[in-house]
């Protein structure tokens, strides 16, 4: 079955459609690829009437809304389109978000040229915030640790270190070591490359720590308070390494008691033993692994597991632990087979490393006095290092430092293929290390006696790529060379130490002699066992791998001891886009890095100190302001954190939607021209609607009339009143104590409960609201808010917020079948814009005045009657009239929809409202539709619109949305100087439209006559321009009839009546008596 | 003196617009201002007006659409006659000229509002020690 029309566009033709269609009866999805609804310029429509329109398309009953959304395959068939529309995230929750604002005031990015932050309100519908992320930065989606990179880059270029720090340690628990040793994929992906170079990422990151450092007292701020042990379960780790210590930390903080194990003397793992001081001193690491054993991590060193340790992988088990996680590293170098590799002098590069950071961390005289012993000749020692990759140049340059003058690094293929950061290699260079490409070691030369006297070479060339995708280097032959010597370092790469945990630990290894662990669980094949970092892959692991991996693995163990499935953990991930957001020529101005700060080189080369040192704030926000802002929004997330109602929802995914329609509307360039769709100038409300009645053709006999469901009568005439103050989170609650003004409710007559709400508009508030109402039996309720008033219409003043409330709390007429029928009366209060906001100086003042204006409502709402209005005949007939070339348009268009449409060219003598329809009588005939177009053609408009009798009730187009409505309801004018077809067309969208309108609406607002007290004296029927009241009867008892079908509410016959015959519909006299006396009593 | 105690009719449409147009923009005017939104001006009848005068009002200012813009299109009119025939009876009864007026407020014009009705309760200084 056909889902009614779509509509691809939300400008004032989409819109004029949307109603056209929706009101007579067909159900239409509109579809607007912006985040608002009728925000194209252009358009001529007020925008105060614009925003009323808006509101009503938006909560009109017959009509879905699609923002941020586009059609994305569209296809006719047998007259059908079938259609997939795609949803895009706003990332805002529209039930939510209250459109305070807060979160546009503390969003980071601003684009040049864009006007608002990542995140803004913009004008037009649903009048909620909204988010520019067109993906995922790339820097933050190449980031293992899951960091949001590039929302501490924002945060930080607006010098607001503290809330980047925060957002840095949400992913990691070492930003300090990150900050240094990270090999930072973020900024290998950093589109600021193709301008000139990358932002300094990890300079930032290192400046945030050391700043975190210098503002708190000793790293106070760093320890969070224990967490650990609310969990009874523990968890053991073995390997107090940047993953193990990882797990640790996120463990900790989901409670449970955690033992990390430790086989060395000091904590860091690799980190520790295999990273030189100079790039990381050991106080950095001892700090931030301080900060998680505060959180209630027990750490024991120099404790090995392994069947030659102190305990077995069993033993853990029977010590209580309910899952061990494996993070031991790949401390075993591997070897490089070529004859000569075990005479003395040939030594493993983390062998070289470990020895020296031991010396300078242990005191005792064996591990001071080792390097020593590895260097043959002391100062003088020719020492040769193999490898390429960042222990390469880190053992080099530790030979620098402890004086060895002639290092040189033999490498197999050309710099491009090395796998050091570019910045590693370039500080070996300058620190006087020799790097050779291309050359491949043969053999070791020397004996036992004399240890390695050199050793043999071949050149290379680089041939076809290998598995790895470099190119595979290939000896020259013939090019055979030696090397004199006295040293060779390995550093071509290590592996698990796996022998440690002995034959009997029953887990599978892989060929690549690491753990075999699941992809999304880590766990190994032993249940309850876990692996993370080196041990596990064969790639090279980077420290913020091994986090990344840590953070994923704590929180398949917590699943897995909480007795969860942890195969779903791999597969909830979404596909993340990687935004590549177009950027214009002035945000592509170059501006060059900022360099780091580096030491002297004579101080570099003298001892271990750190090389690199911290950029000023100055530099770290300059740096952070080169920043493109890919995503553009940063993901900082300091939206989420400031909305309190959590409306921010950053973690929202496109949606697709498989629809089907019978009749297509789309503005120019919303949708390419296809068969059967039905383009319209995005502009025009005329076309709208003229669209409008085409897709009425093509969905002949899918339209059902509306009836609109009586609301039940107000809980009798006993006012128990209930009053609800809203606080607007602190909007109102900031400036009027709610609370006082909730308590001085209480004690007023009537009142027979008083609440605060935080956000009325959310639907938590409607469900405490009902459920007050049903506790206390309340019959009426007055709420102090945003919201104006309880009635069925859409004011100037309206707001996305107040309609869903009053959505939520059922004031609407309910469609049959549909939504809550509680029948409750309302009486809505603004306390805020009228109270809060406008008086924000003078919190006192305000709530004095908040509490007389709530107790002027429960005056009103005391006197309140439930409306009693009859039903109205729906029936659907019109007639058409005038000589115009417009009418026979018009007169056509109605009947192709089975509507009773008549034509009559001359201009009857005599046009009046009666009983729900218009009379109109002509040569004997008489007629009586419920709707009537007039079409006259040129000159005829006078005496037509005089039909209708004096100048007051002679109907008048309005021009604001294409002059087809006149100011008498269901009366619609085709002016003569429009295109004919396209008038007359749209005047029948229009007609078709008011024929559907539900006609048993609440009736608040229509003025009712007192037949007892009028004395049929004609003043309403003469003041009123709508022509809504009639006498009616005959003498003695004639009085005057309002129709409430007409009746548009403003109560200016009430206040004309003599006799105080008529009642108005919003506020009678004695609400308003009642009224005055509550604010000047 | 204490600030005259003043009751501000709006008309449900453009005066109201700019009352909360007013408050958006924190356009403050005095608290002793309370403003009382009919639908349309056309609804007052002089009876109601004086009501306010006797419940205690020092002022009573109405607010509506500007000629042209009234949403119902002729309660503007209304409400001006209606206005005029108050005013004569305040006079009366010994009220002056400047406690009783009419005014027009553009749609959303929130500055203009909170000026014109701090320029009314301004007028007033001087009333209650009459």
């Amino acid at each position: 079955m056909s889902k009614g029309a779509l509509i691809v566009g939300g400008s004032v033709a989409g819109l004029q459609a949307a109603q056209d269609l929706a009101d007579s009866g067909i159900q239409v999805h509109l579809v607007e690829p912006s985040p608002f609804l009728g925000r194209d310029g252009g358009t001529t429509v007020p925008a105060h009437l614009l925003n009323a329109r808006l509101l009503e398309v938006a909560k009109h009953p017959q009509v879905t809304t699609w923002t941020n959304a586009e059609v994305v395959r569209i296809h006719r068939e047998a007259g059908r389109f079938q259609v997939e529309v795609r949803q895009h995230p706003r990332y805002i929750d529209l039930d939510k978000c209250t459109a305070c604002g807060d979160c546009v005031e503390v969003c980071p990015v601003h684009l040049p040229g864009l006007g608002h932050p990542a995140i803004y309100l913009g004008a037009g519908q649903p009048g909620c915030a909204a988010i520019d992320k067109q993906g995922a930065p790339p820097c933050s989606h190449a980031c293992p640790g899951g960091i949001h990179v590039q929302g501490y880059v924002a945060l930080v270029a607006e010098n607001r270190f503290q809330e980047a720090i925060d957002l840095i340690r949400e992913a990691i628990p070492f930003p300090g070591i990150c900050g240094r040793i990270c090999t930072h994929p973020c900024e290998i992906n950093c589109r600021r490359a193709e301008v000139d170079s990358p932002v300094a990422i990890r300079s930032l990151k290192r400046f945030l720590s050391d700043w975190e450092l210098e503002s708190h007292d000793a790293g106070q701020g760093l320890a969070g308070p224990p967490t650990a042990g609310s969990k009874s379960q523990r968890v053991a780790i073995v390997g107090a390494g940047p993953g193990g210590m990882t797990v640790a930390h996120r463990l900790a903080q989901r409670g449970y008691p955690v033992t990390v194990f430790e086989k060395l003397p000091v904590v860091g793992g690799m980190m520790a033993v295999g990273i030189p001081q100079y790039r990381l001193p050991r106080e950095v690491i001892a700090q931030e692994y301080a900060a998680i054993q505060a959180r209630g991590v027990d750490l024991k060193l120099n404790t090995a597991i392994g069947p030659d340790g102190n305990h077995t992988l069993d033993d853990l088990f029977d010590m209580g632990y309910g899952a061990v996680c494996l993070a031991v590293g790949a401390h075993r170098s591997r070897e490089l087979r070529i004859p000569g590799e075990q005479l003395p002098g040939v030594v493993h590069g983390i062998d070289l490393l470990r020895s020296i950071s031991l010396s300078q961390q242990l005191a005792t005289s064996r591990h001071r006095r080792e390097p020593e012993t590895m260097l043959p000749r002391g100062a003088g020692t020719r020492a040769v290092v193999l490898g390429g990759g960042n222990t390469a140049m880190d053992v080099s340059r530790s030979l620098r430092r402890l004086g060895v003058e002639d290092v040189r690094i033999l490498y197999r293929r050309t710099r491009q293929e090395m796998p050091a950061t570019e910045e590693e290699i370039e500080d070996a260079e300058q620190e006087g290390v020799q790097i050779e490409y291309l050359v491949s070691p043969v053999r070791v030369l020397g004996d036992e006696e004399t240890g390695v006297t050199g050793l043999e070479c071949l050149r290379m060339e680089l041939g076809e790529p290998d598995q790895s995708g470099r190119r595979r280097p290939v000896p020259l032959p013939g090019s055979e060379f030696r090397v004199d010597l006295d040293l060779v370092v390995l550093a071509i790469g290590q592996a698990p130490d796996l022998g440690c945990l002995g034959p009997e630990h029953g887990l599978s290894i892989t060929r690549a002699e690491r753990l075999q662990v699941d992809g999304g669980t880590f766990m190994t094949s032993r249940p309850g066992i876990f692996a993370v970092g080196d041990a596990v892959t064969s790639d090279k692991m980077a420290v913020i791998e091994a986090i990344g991996m840590g953070n994923q693995a704590a929180a398949a163990i917590d699943a897995y001891l909480q007795g969860q499935a942890t195969d779903s953990l791999s597969s909830s991930e979404a596909e993340v886009q990687v935004s590549r957001r177009e950027m214009s020529e002035a945000e592509l101005a170059p501006k060059p890095r900022i360099p780091a700060p580096v030491i002297a080189m004579d101080q570099r080369l003298g001892s271990f100190a750190e090389v690199e040192e911290r950029y000023s704030a100055e530099q770290a926000v300059a740096e952070a302001q080169r920043c493109l802002a890919c995503g553009p929004c940063s993901e900082c997330l300091a939206c989420e954190r400031v909305c309190e109602p959590r409306a921010v929802v950053h973690n929202q995914q496109a949606t697709r939607h498989s629809l089907e329609f019978g009749a297509v509307i789309a503005t120019n360039g919303a949708l390419a021209a296809g068969d059967g769709i039905h383009l319209v100038p995005p502009e025009d409300p005329l076309a709208g609607s003229a669209a409008a009645v085409k897709a009425m053709f093509d969905l002949f006999g899918e339209r059902h009339t509306l009836s609109a469901v009586q609301a039940l009568p107000g809980g009798g005439d006993q006012a128990r009143i209930g009053v609800f103050v809203c606080q607007c989170g602190e909007e109102i609650a900031r400036i009027v104590d709610t609370e006082a003004v909730r308590r001085r409710a209480a004690d007023w007559p009537g009142v027979a409960h008083s609440q605060v709400l935080r956000f009325s508009c959310s639907p938590e508030a409607a469900a405490e609201i009902e459920a007050a109402a049903g506790r206390h039996d309340l019959s009426r309720i007055v709420l102090a808010a945003c919201s104006c008033c309880s009635i069925d219409q859409v004011c100037y003043s309206c707001t996305y917020q107040r309609v869903r409330c009053k959505e939520n709390l059922g004031v609407f007429p309910q469609l049959a079948g549909g939504g809550r029928e509680n029948g409750r009366l309302f009486e809505f209060v603004n306390i805020r814009e009228q109270c809060a906001w406008v008086h924000r100086d003078d919190p006192a003042a305000a709530t004095a005045k908040a509490t007389a204006l709530i107790a002027a409502a429960v005056a009103k709402a005391r006197l309140t009657r439930p409306p009693v209005q009859p039903a109205q005949p729906g029936e659907r007939s019109a007639l058409v009239l005038g000589s115009g070339q417009a009418a026979a348009a018009c007169h056509q268009a109605l009947e192709r929809q089975g509507i009773a449409a008549h034509r009559l060219q001359e201009t009857p003598s005599r046009i009046e409202r009666a009983d729900g329809h218009y009379s109109v009588a002509h040569n004997g005939h008489h007629w009586r539709p419920a709707t009537v177009i007039l079409a006259p053609g040129p000159g005829e408009t006078e005496t037509l619109v005089a039909a209708f009798g004096d100048n007051g009730h002679r109907p008048r187009p309005q021009p604001a949305w294409g002059g087809l409505d006149t100011q008498r309801p269901g009366v619609f004018c085709c002016d003569p100087a429009l295109d004919p077809e396209l008038a007359g067309q749209a005047a029948a969208a229009r007609a078709a439209a008011w024929l559907g309108r539900p006609r048993t609406a609440d009736g608040s607002i229509a003025a009712v006559v007192d037949a007892a007290r009028c004395r049929a004296c004609n003043t309403c029927v003469e003041i009123c321009d709508f022509g809504a009241p009639r006498l009616v009867g005959a003498e003695p008892d004639r009085a005057s009839w309002i129709d409430p079908a007409i009746c548009a509410g403003c109560g200016t016959c009430a206040a004309h009546c003599p006799s105080g015959a008529i009642t108005a519909g919003y506020s009678t006299d004695l609400q308003l008596e009642a009224m005055l006396d509550s604010v000047l009593g | 003196m204490k600030d005259p105690k003043v009751i501000v009719f709006t008309c449900n449409w453009n005066a109201y617009s700019g009352l909360e147009t007013a408050g958006v923009a924190g356009e403050s005017y005095p608290p002793s201002v309370h403003p009382i939104k009919v639908m349309c001006l056309g609804r007052l009848h002089p009876g109601l007006i004086l009501q306010a005068f006797e419940k205690g009002a020092d002022g009573v200012l109405l607010l509506g659409c500007p000629p042209g813009e009234c949403h119902y299109e002729f309660g503007n009119q209304r409400a001006e006659e209606v206005v005029r025939e108050a005013q004569a009876m305040v006079r009366l009864l010994g009220y002056g000229e400047e406690q009783l007026k009419l005014e027009w407020v553009a749609a959303g014009e929130g500055q203009a509002l909170a000026g014109t009705v701090r320029a009314f309760v301004a007028g007033l200084n001087g009333v209650r020690e009459r």
